[in-house]
This record gives C-alpha cells, sequence and structure tokens, in this order.
C-alpha cells in the first residue's frame, strides 16, 4: 500500500538559517508557550466533535450536535439535512463546517442560498461560528475568498459560472435544496458540475411529490447510490411492503439525516391562536353578492376564476379590482358584466377587516406581521395604516436581497407592522416579533404553517399569537371551519402535518379543496373534506420515513 | 482548555513579548503593547509604514481583554475558538518556534553538558477525517541516542 506522507520543510531552511547567524533564538517560556499552542489544537482523536469546544458561546441542541457528528462520522461529510422546519439546519451545517475548517480538512466552501438568505447566512457564520464568510457581490470574491455565499441564480450565470466550475471547492452547502428536485433544470445540471470533496444539502421536504426527486437529490451527493434512476423506480414501485423497500430506506438512511419535532427535547414556545369572524358592512356585503351573481349570470366564467374573485373580495376591493381589470384585458370578461360589480365596488367606502386590524394594532401595541395573498391588499393596508399613524414596511418576494435586509431591519427597529405577501414566507427569520396576522387565508394549510413558522422558530422567547381572519359567510369562512379546523392544524404541532402535506401535490390538493367547495350544500362539502381528511391519515399511518412515500 | 486557562496563556504570551501591564486581575487584562506586539496583533499595518515614512514617534496601542463571558466592560471577550486567541496561538507558535538552551548546573562544580537535538513534531493523519499526534524526539548529539518524550525530560530541568 502506498501511503502519500508530505513533510513540512519549511522548518529545515529557518532552522539552517538561525545555526548560520547563531540565532535569533526565542526564550524558554516563548518555546513552551508554542508547544502548547500546538498542543491546545492538536485534534486527539478521529471521532467526536471539536467544534463546541471552540464555541463556548453557542449552544447547540442535542439534536443538532447528534446530527453534525453523525455526518462527520458516519456520512462521510455527505449528506442531506432534512429536519423539519425550524430545526435549525443552519446550525448543523455551520457545526460540520466548522469541524471540517478545525480539522483542516476544508478551505475552500461555497454556500449556496435563496437570494434573500445571502447575508443571514453570511452574518450567522460570521457571529456565531467565527468562520470568515463573505456574501458574493463582486465577481473577484469568487477567487479571493475562501467562504463565500452566494445565490443560485447568480452562480449558474455567466460569468460566475466559469469561475465557479473551474474551483475545486472542498465543501459545497446548498440550503432549500429541493429546488434541484427536478434534473431537468439548469441549476441541476450546474450543480452536478461542481467540482466538489464534501456536501451537504439542506430542505425541510426532500420529497415533495415524487420519489425520484429524493433521487436526484442523492445523486448530487453519491452518484450511482441508488443505483440508475430506471432500476430504482421499478425496483421501489415492484417492491410496495417488502424487503427490498427495506433495501432503499437503508441506503437513503445513509445519505440523509432527519430529525423531527416530536424528537427533540426542545421546549415549545406555545402557539395560539385565534379564528376572528369579521363582519362585512351592507356595502361590502353588497359588493360580494354581486360578484357572486357571475355563477349564475356569467356562465362561461371557470370555477375556480369565480372562487379567486370571491377570496379577493373578502380580502380588499382593490385586490379584486386589479384581477377584473386584468381579465377584462385578456378578454375574459366584457364590461357590461363587470360594470354593475364597479358601481358597488365604488359605493364601498370602507374594509371592515383592515379597520378590525387598526383596533388589534392599536389595542396590543407590538409588533406584527400582517399576511396577505395579494399585493394590492398590501398596499392598501400600507397606505390605511399610515392615514391612522402606524408604520409599517412591505415584504414581498420580487424585493432584491439588500432590499429585504433593510425591510427586515427597519421592521426590528422602526416600524410596528411588517405586511408581507406570500411569496415573503420562506427563509425570512422575524423571531423578535411575537404577533401574527392572517389577513387572508391561502388553499394549503402547509403556506399558513409556513407564515407562521416565521415566527414560531428556534430562538423564539415568547409565546406566540396569531389572528386569522375570515369574513363571515363568504368563501373564507368556509375555508376556515372545513378545512382548518377539520384537520385542527393550527393548535397542534405541525409534525405529522407538514410531514402529510409534503406528499400532496399541492395543486391536486387545491383542487380538490376547490371542489369541495363547490358544493352548496355545506354537509356534501364536510363529505368531501372528510374524505380529504382520511386519505391524508391514511397516509400518515403508511409512512415511517421519507422513502416510502409516493 | 477553560477560561482560567486562556487568561493565564494570554497573560503568559503578554509577558514574554514585553508588553506593560497596566491593569489586571482574574478575568481581565489591560496591556499597553510595544511595537513589535502592535505590528504583530493590531493588524494595522498602514500605520506603522506611515509611521515609518514620516519618523513620527511610534504610539501602540491599548489592549483590554477579558475571559469573562458576561462581561460588559467592553474588553474584548475572549474563549477558546476565538479569533484573538488563535491569532496568538499563531504568533507564538512562530515567535517561539526555534529555541537554545543550557541547563543550569551547580555552579560550584563544574559538570560537563551533553548536546541533545530536539525536535517537536505535528504527525496529522488525514483522509476525510483527520487525528494529530504531537511527538517530542530528542537526538544526543555525541553517542547518537534517540528518545521519544525529549519534552517531558526537559520539562524537568532547570533550563
Amino acid at each position: 500500500m502506498y501511503i502519500d506522507i508530505d513533510f513540512s520543510i519549511e522548518w529545515e531552511e529557518q532552522f539552517q538559517q538561525r545555526l548560520d547567524q547563531d540565532g535569533p533564538f526565542a526564550s524558554w517560556e516563548m518555546f513552551n508557550l508554542a508547544y502548547e499552542a500546538e498542543e491546545y489544537q492538536a485534534v486527539p482523536s478521529f471521532d467526536g466533535l471539536v467544534a463546541p469546544t471552540y464555541l463556548p458561546q453557542l449552544q447547540p441542541y442535542d439534536h443538532q450536535l447528534e446530527t453534525a457528528r453523525k455526518v462527520v462520522e458516519e456520512l462521510n461529510g455527505k449528506a442531506i439535512l432534512a429536519d423539519e422546519v425550524g430545526l435549525g439546519k443552519t446550525i448543523e451545517a455551520g457545526l460540520v463546517l466548522k469541524e471540517y475548517m478545525i480539522r483542516g480538512l476544508v478551505k475552500k466552501v461555497l454556500i449556496l442560498a435563496p437570494a434573500s438568505l445571502v447575508n443571514q447566512w453570511a452574518s450567522e457564520l460570521n457571529e456565531k461560528f467565527y468562520i470568515p464568510a463573505v456574501p458574493q457581490k463582486k465577481t473577484y470574491v469568487w477567487e479571493q475568498a475562501d467562504v463565500v455565499v452566494a445565490s443560485m441564480d447568480t452562480a449558474k450565470r455567466e460569468p460566475h459560472r466559469d469561475i465557479v466550475l473551474n474551483q475545486p471547492y472542498d465543501l459545497i452547502i446548498i440550503d432549500e435544496a429541493h429546488k434541484l428536485k427536478n434534473s431537468k433544470t439548469k441549476s441541476y445540471a450546474f450543480i452536478k458540475q461542481l467540482k466538489k470533496r464534501f456536501c451537504l444539502l439542506l430542505t425541510a421536504t426532500p420529497v415533495q411529490n415524487r420519489i425520484e426527486e429524493l433521487f436526484h437529490l442523492v445523486s448530487i451527493l453519491k452518484p450511482g447510490h441508488l443505483g440508475d434512476e430506471k432500476t430504482f423506480k421499478a425496483k421501489y414501485k415492484r417492491s410496495r411492503g417488502e424487503d427490498a423497500h427495506e433495501d432503499i430506506q437503508s441506503l437513503v438512511r445513509s445519505v440523509m439525516v432527519r430529525n423531527r419535532r416530536a424528537d427533540t427535547n426542545i421546549a415549545w414556545k406555545k402557539r395560539n391562536v385565534e379564528n376572528y369572524k369579521v363582519l362585512f358592512s351592507d356595502e361590502e356585503r353588497a359588493l360580494y353578492e354581486e360578484v357572486d351573481n357571475l355563477r349564475s349570470s356569467f356562465k362561461e366564467l371557470h370555477g375556480f376564476s369565480l372562487t379567486t374573485l370571491l377570496r379577493e373580495t373578502c380580502s380588499s376591493k382593490q385586490a379584486l379590482g386589479v384581477t377584473l381589470s386584468n381579465m377584462m384585458k385578456k378578454g375574459l370578461l366584457n364590461e357590461e358584466v363587470v360594470a354593475p360589480i364597479v358601481e358597488r365596488m365604488q359605493q364601498v367606502t370602507s374594509n371592515a377587516k383592515a379597520e378590525h386590524v387598526l383596533r388589534q394594532l392599536k389595542q396590543s401595541g407590538e409588533k406584527t406581521i400582517i399576511f396577505t395573498e395579494y399585493r394590492a391588499t398590501q398596499a392598501y393596508l400600507q397606505h390605511f395604516l399610515q392615514q391612522h399613524g402606524i408604520k409599517s414596511v412591505p415584504f414581498r418576494g420580487g424585493f432584491k436581497r439588500s432590499k429585504k435586509d433593510w425591510m427586515r431591519q427597519l421592521f426590528r427597529d422602526y416600524a410596528q407592522v411588517l405586511i408581507a405577501t406570500e411569496a415573503g414566507g420562506e427563509g425570512l427569520n422575524l423571531q423578535f416579533c411575537h404577533h401574527m396576522i392572517n389577513f387572508d387565508l391561502p388553499w394549503n394549510p402547509m403556506r399558513v404553517e409556513q407564515r407562521i413558522g416565521r415566527i414560531h422558530r428556534l430562538g423564539q422567547d415568547q409565546d406566540v399569537h396569531v389572528t386569522n381572519y375570515a369574513v363571515e359567510q363568504t368563501v373564507e369562512d368556509r375555508i376556515l371551519s372545513l378545512l382548518y379546523e377539520k384537520i385542527s392544524m393550527f393548535e397542534g404541532v405541525i409534525g405529522q402535518l407538514d410531514d402529510i402535506l409534503e406528499r400532496v401535490n399541492e395543486t391536486k390538493l387545491e383542487s380538490y379543496v376547490h371542489e369541495a367547495l363547490q358544493f352548496d350544500d355545506t354537509e356534501q362539502a364536510r363529505e368531501r373534506l372528510s374524505h380529504l381528511t382520511s386519505i391524508m391519515q391514511r397516509e400518515e399511518r403508511n409512512e415511517d420515513g421519507p422513502a416510502q412515500s409516493s | 482548555m477553560d477560561q482560567h486557562k486562556v487568561h493565564n496563556y494570554m497573560f503568559r504570551y503578554l509577558e514574554a513579548c514585553g508588553g506593560t501591564f497596566l491593569q489586571t486581575d482574574h478575568t481581565n487584562i489591560e496591556v499597553q503593547l510595544n511595537r513589535d506586539l502592535d505590528e504583530e496583533l493590531m493588524n494595522r499595518p498602514f500605520y506603522w509604514h506611515y509611521l515609518e515614512k514620516t519618523g513620527r514617534t511610534p504610539e501602540p496601542m491599548i489592549m483590554r481583554l477579558t475571559t469573562d463571558m458576561n462581561s460588559t466592560s467592553g474588553y474584548e471577550r475572549v474563549h477558546f475558538g476565538s479569533p484573538r486567541l488563535h491569532q496568538i496561538f499563531q504568533s507564538a507558535g512562530k515567535k517561539g518556534a526555534h529555541t537554545r538552551l543550557y541547563e543550569q548546573t551547580n555552579q560550584g562544580t563544574n559538570t560537563p553538558l551533553y548536546p541533545w537535538l530536539g525536535l517537536n513534531v505535528r504527525i496529522s493523519y488525514t483522509c476525510h477525517r483527520r487525528r494529530d499526534d504531537l511527538r517530542s524526539f530528542g537526538v544526543q548529539l555525541i553517542s547518537g541516542e534517540t528518545v521519544d518524550g525529549l519534552w517531558i525530560h526537559s520539562e524537568r530541568k532547570t533550563l
């Protein structure tokens, strides 16, 4: 066996120099200090983690330490970290990175995160881990800095692409890795081409819809670990509930770590949820009825669009207005149909929900996040609150990275309210806030969970208050009472729920809910939904590990 | 390495480098650096370059360190793993790389001294994981006798 041994030769020359010149020699004390420095810094054993001793300020949870240990010792630094939302995957990745850096095994590191999280990653690594991570802003950073944080979209674009592909990386960390579930995307091809030694993929949802997604993720880490795609799929299909299934599971376990909330010893802060039923003013009610009339007066309108219009009416007339004008531009609606609605809209002078938001904000005086589905509502609310002397900042997905950071900071130090649209949901950490208002509710309960996850996460030191608004006797009312209360998701720890929902195709779910709501008869709708919940429950019983999903 | 050890280590290092202590207790160190230490630790090469060019009197900085992690005194908090301590480790490693020592013997008698060449080595076993082994070898330059663990022997002597 050939063993490659590197001898350090620097010392020889320096030693010779000192012999020739008869000095300078260090004092005995300094020589001692040098030896002790080495002693303190030496890594005594292959096993275990040394990183925590270097980070006394950081107090990681047991499951985070265990995960980091497992990744380094058992998974050889190639792993999918698939903890549930809010268990601190960043901390785990940071621990692994630190461990490797202390052991001198990793120098050149690339971290790919969504644009909105790039600065957050860099500052967390710097502050919590003393790792000099640099957010990529100028082209030269790629080559000059050892630890670079960048967004996937930037990295895969020229001229960055070439530079990144030409450098070998010791460790690559990819946050929100489920974006790589599709092997046909450019991002995926780009990641496959990267030269890497160790690699961590971070995602709370390794499998969203289909088992192939997991296959593709594993292929990034260890090509061929699960065989090729065709055999894998065939094997998986054939093997429902048989031995081969176990095989796949154990293979997956050797590249993936998944902690669930229930498995950890963390005392979660309480989550107080209140559903508030708003009463429409007479004008608003009339507008709602008018829109609802489209159902009979304008049959061409697709059912789904109608529901959308109704939901928008419940949010704000502005949201409704924007969609109506868009639909007219596309020729889906004609003036004749829209005219009576517009007339009703002009009569509406107030927004019952907004009024109540104002009352609630004034009463509590607390920092609050308001979530809405619609941009128009967002703008309206900001204007409305400003008129009543409440400062608010907007937040949405389209903002640039720096603007998002800026908005977050403004909210923390300056404004009482942050008004976010759906896209603002992912990856935003707002633990300093513990009040949330859902101005309107999305179809998919998982999205609500993501919203709540912005504040109900590790590091939150107070109980969290969530208020859901729904207008009485409208489509919203039904979403709330039928879907959400049925799943009784709000009070619960979402552990299982996100697990189930990540398996149910989002669009499938939406159309299912939509269908259910089409029934005028509440009884019938209830039946549909209880059917849906039972499907979910059945899935849950069948699930032991994520590998078994379909 | 506990905080007490960190404190002692820093104190010994600063003392060995000739810093002047202004105030110290069991957690805090306030030290007037000399030029050498300032250049080594404060990372301001431009300042020193500027001084050299203009010929002004150098004004080394005062360094305030604490090992009390809850300290609010505004002193720099140092612990094992903090960049400052590792900078000091690096510096000590560089400064203390070579030495030549003579054993102190009874002054009345003439004791012949034997020349020893000592070598401290770190052996790193590296693959996808790593382990270090610190060894200290010594060669007696007359007889050629070789010992492992010279460090332990020499620690007992007065040098």
